[in-house]
């Protein structure tokens, strides 16, 4: 499998007022902190962790929708642009997003047919009554019936709406699928379904996924590798199996702990994590985690820890282990 | 949709009916103004001065009377309620499009442009418009071009208001950011997805900002500053009805309500668009 | 809070400039200043002199900060017709406006508020449609007509009442009644609606659950939440104070601002425009900072502002 996504060190932040007014200072919010992973053809990355982890400003990130305060992003060897140039807009053939919120991603005033053509318009592919052929046919594959067609957004249900945006976004045949908490948005029941289309298709594209979400079941049904991101860094990664049957990084644990338990088949206490879920703009010295951790030691308050190999499939970021130097990607 | 609302005719409240029917009317009037007017307006009969209308003593041949000149009435007022729709369809045009670009500019820009757009639109949002007019006018004249474009300024910060919270939805989480991540330049998201989107909400504005162009307009020709003769205006013509008011007067009447009745009708419509076109406005 | 403030005065002194700006840059547009303050028809002399006292020969930005250096003075010029000082003649007109306005609008309080509360509180009842008519009408009759209509029964058919002028007390009825009218239906209709908002939040039923009066929980919940955007329009009209009587002067012939800025424009006597605007600016931008500073204290909302977080 080649290594189609490479992002190393990448950091985004904000300026925000520390209070109203005009006079106030400004503090920097650490969005994203030194996030590097790879990501292959055919695999399925997760990125898992709490509101306001920085999960989705990684996800606009690699898509080049945001700019990287600093760090790569590398696409088939090329870097990612930022800017919406031309040669951005090209990039698009190639990566792709599918959205939280269906309906908002859609324009409600045109045909959902219309709408899953637009983007070979865009990108000027194929001429006209080969457009629609096509759509025809990504319609029918994402599972929505013919009478669906030449309806409204708003006239179609939550699951269908989403395979409408899926449909639109697997039109151009990308490489990358980043999916943004594709389902949380839709009821449990249609969850599934939407799921396992994921996965077919995935299978029939060979599409690479990075697949955001906070419910931990999902990831371990769908996704080959897992990263565990806490405000703005990866604390752990690996496998999913590894990750969720040996969760090393407290934080991971106390994840796992809180759901129902086919991961655990000891009895599962509870990790309740003390104090209050961080504020990204006041961030605790040292390891970011400290001040929720019962394990946290001298040395966690004051150095921040490193991503370090605990097998070769497996990484965490903590001082409870020993570890080596994370290698630096180049493109 | 509008095969929709005509076919809907029956169900609608009776004031609306009315009001429909009544701007209708005085659309139609003020387009064949030149077929209806039975003289020129400014055809002088000094032999029937101040005569009053056809029901009270007059005669036939001046259905509205005449007012100090001689002039008929009726056709006066048919030839100035086209000079005023005019001037207020023309100023609302003109204030959509200020008020559109600007609020398109501010949103897709951000930064310097936003805040000084918005400086702008605070400027004009806290000194009421009337002042604003009187200084123009007093430093420019009033040829009627100048007096368009002045109207025409009226209202746009709504419009540029609404159409910049509009597009930052869009934009930031909305439709118009998905677009934009299929690889669509600018033009093509702004043309085609939100401009039919946000087409609704200024239609709206535009028939709020309608009848008060009318109503501003009519206050400014009836204090001698807008509207200049000898073209003739429903402000014009209460104006210089004014002064009979004693002796005759029909000649300040008849225009009057014809503002009335009309802004009238335009608000209640308007107001029953609104609620039609999308209920969550407000 | 005091942030807040800051900005609010900032942004008044920032509107403030560019109305000063603005009149500037229209009086040089416009011609030659001198030929436009003066009679077209002055002498030489009277002409350089006022060139040189305004600086007219001098670079446009010098020129500029002389403009300011007069306004700060209240030196506008004199007025084309009579030779006072224009700020002088805009002061002396005052007092006139204020005499009709703020009765107006103590009694557009009085009217406008509490029929809105009515409407909201009956809503759909014959009264909230006869008030919402009422005040429908109200708004949309230009005041010139509504003006002069009640001239019409009252000084004409009825005689009670004179129609113009200024000598006696009941000179002031009329035109008070005119501007209290439209200013009324305004506010009835805003209190109305919000009102109907607030009638229908979740807390309003919360408190009749816990088993207080209805007349409780208007007064204690109803009420204040709805006051604060009556607040911002009451605070708005207040701004209108000096300006709002202009059409209304004019039809009664009462002698304020709004008449003598009317007859200022038609004859082109610039120097007493300007006058007018700056006064009526600064009336106004106070007005607004009143509101702006009791908005801050009344909602809570404004008053802190710790950084959010961002997520």
């Amino acid at each position: 499998m080649t290594t189609l996504l490479r992002v190393n060190e990448l950091r985004k932040q904000y300026l925000v007022n520390k209070s109203s007014g005009w006079f106030s200072r400004k503090q920097v919010l650490h969005a994203v902190d030194g996030v590097s992973f790879e990501l292959s053809e055919g695999e399925t990355l997760g990125l898992v962790g709490e509101s306001g982890c920085g999960k989705s400003t990684t996800a606009k990130l690699v898509l080049g929708l945001l700019e990287a305060t600093s760090g790569e992003v590398c696409f088939d060897d090329q870097a990612v642009h930022s800017k919406k140039t031309a040669v951005w807009r090209e990039a698009r053939k190639h990566m792709q997003m599918v959205y939280q919120d269906p309906l908002g991603a859609l324009d409600r005033r045109l045909r959902v047919i219309d709408q899953v053509i637009e983007p070979l318009d865009i990108q000027n592919i194929l001429d006209r009554t080969s457009r629609r052929q096509a759509a025809l046919e990504i319609m029918t594959s994402v599972g929505l019936s013919h009478h669906l067609f030449d309806r409204y957004p708003h006239e179609l249900s939550g699951g269908q709406r989403q395979r409408v945006v899926i449909a639109r976004a697997l039109i151009l045949k990308p490489k990358l699928l980043v999916c943004d908490e594709p389902i949380s948005a839709l009821d449990v029941s249609i969850q599934a379904q939407v799921i396992n289309l994921l996965q077919d298709i995935q299978k029939q594209m060979n599409l690479a996924m990075l697949f955001i979400s906070h419910d931990l079941k999902v990831v371990n049904h769908i996704c080959d590798r897992v990263a565990v991101m806490y405000l703005g860094k990866i604390v752990e990664q690996g496998l999913v199996g590894d990750v969720f049957k040996r969760p090393a990084h407290p934080y991971t644990q106390a994840l796992l702990s809180a759901v129902a338990s086919p991961f655990k088949p000891e009895a599962n206490d509870r990790i309740l994590l003390d104090g209050e879920p961080p504020n990204p703009v006041d961030r605790p010295a040292g390891c970011a985690f400290h001040p929720r951790c019962s394990q946290a030691t001298e040395l966690c308050k004051q150095s921040v820890p490193r991503l370090g190999d605990i097998t070769n499939t497996h990484q965490v970021s903590c001082h409870l282990y020993s570890q080596t130097t994370v290698d630096t990607l180049t493109c | 949709m509008i095969r929709k609302l005509i076919q809907d005719w029956r169900r609608y409240p009776l004031l609306v009916q009315v009001g429909i029917v009544w701007v209708v009317m005085i659309l139609v009037v003020a387009i064949f103004a030149d077929s209806f007017a039975p003289y020129t307006f400014t055809s002088l009969d000094l032999k029937a001065r101040l005569s009053p209308p056809a029901w009270i003593s007059g005669n036939l041949r001046h259905l509205l009377g005449t007012d100090e000149l001689g002039r008929d009435v009726l056709s006066r007022l048919i030839v100035s309620i086209r000079v005023s729709l005019l001037i207020a369809a023309a100023s609302t045009v003109i204030s959509a499009i200020i008020g559109v670009s600007l609020g398109l500019l501010s949103a897709h820009f951000r930064g310097w442009i936003e805040q000084g757009i918005l400086i702008l639109v605070d400027f004009q949002a806290s000194i009421p418009f009337m002042i604003i007019a009187l200084a123009v006018l007093a430093f420019f004249g009033n040829s009627l071009p100048l007096f368009i474009g002045l109207m025409g300024f009226y209202g746009w910060e709504r419009m540029a208001r609404i159409t910049r919270g509009l597009t930052l939805a869009a934009n930031e989480q909305g439709y118009a950011s998905a677009v934009y991540a299929l690889g669509a330049p600018p033009v093509r998201v702004y043309l085609r997805h939100v401009l039919p989107n946000i087409a609704s909400s200024i239609i709206v504005s535009m028939t709020l900002t309608f009848p008060e162009v009318i109503l501003l307009e009519s206050g400014l020709s009836f204090l001698g500053l807008g509207v200049q003769p000898p073209m003739t205006s429903l402000g014009n013509m209460v104006g210089y009805g004014r002064e009979y008011v004693q002796s005759a007067p029909w000649v300040l009447l008849a225009p009057s309500s014809i503002i009335v009745f009309t802004t009238f009708s335009i608000s209640i419509v308007g107001d029953w668009l609104r609620d039609r076109l999308d209920p969550t406005l407000r | 809070m005091l942030n807040y403030l800051r900005a609010r005065l900032l942004r008044s002194l920032l509107t403030l400039f560019l109305v000063i700006s603005f009149t500037f840059i229209i009086l040089r547009l416009t011609g030659d200043p001198a030929m436009m303050i003066l009679s077209p028809d002055a002498p030489p002399e009277a002409i350089a002199a006022f060139r040189a006292t305004w600086g007219l020969d001098t670079p446009l930005w010098q020129q500029f900060l002389g403009y300011l250096w007069n306004i700060v003075q209240g030196n506008f010029g004199v007025s084309m017709r009579n030779g006072n000082s224009a700020m002088g003649l805009v002061l002396e007109a005052v007092p006139a406006t204020l005499a009709i306005t703020i009765p107006a609008f103590v009694l557009k309080i009085l009217l406008g508020i509490p029929a809105g509360v009515l409407a909201a509180l009956y809503r759909n009842s014959w009264i909230d449609r006869l008030l919402m008519s009422l005040a429908v009408a109200g708004h949309t009759l230009p005041s010139f007509v509504l003006g002069l209509l009640l001239v019409l029964l009252f000084a004409v058919r009825l005689g009670w009442l004179p129609s113009g002028g200024f000598n006696s007390p009941g000179h002031v009825i009329l035109p008070i009644i005119t501007l209290t009218i439209s200013g009324a239906a305004v506010l009835a209709r805003y209190t109305r609606s919000s009102m109907l908002e607030v009638l229908g939040q979740p807390y309003v039923r919360a408190a009749i659950a816990k088993g207080l009066t209805y007349r409780q929980v208007i007064l204690r919940h109803a009420l204040p939440n709805a006051g604060m955007p009556i607040v911002t329009i009451a605070g708005l009209m207040m701004g209108g104070l000096i300006a709002g009587a202009v059409v209304v002067e004019n039809v009664f012939s009462w002698p304020g601002i709004g008449r003598l800025m009317v007859s200022a424009v038609g004859n082109r006597d610039l120097a007493v425009v300007q006058a007018a605007l700056l006064l009526i600016t600064v009336a106004m931008i106070s007005a607004n900072l009143l509101v702006d500073a009791i908005y801050g204290l009344i909602d809570p909302r404004v008053r802190g502002g710790s950084g959010g977080r961002k997520s």
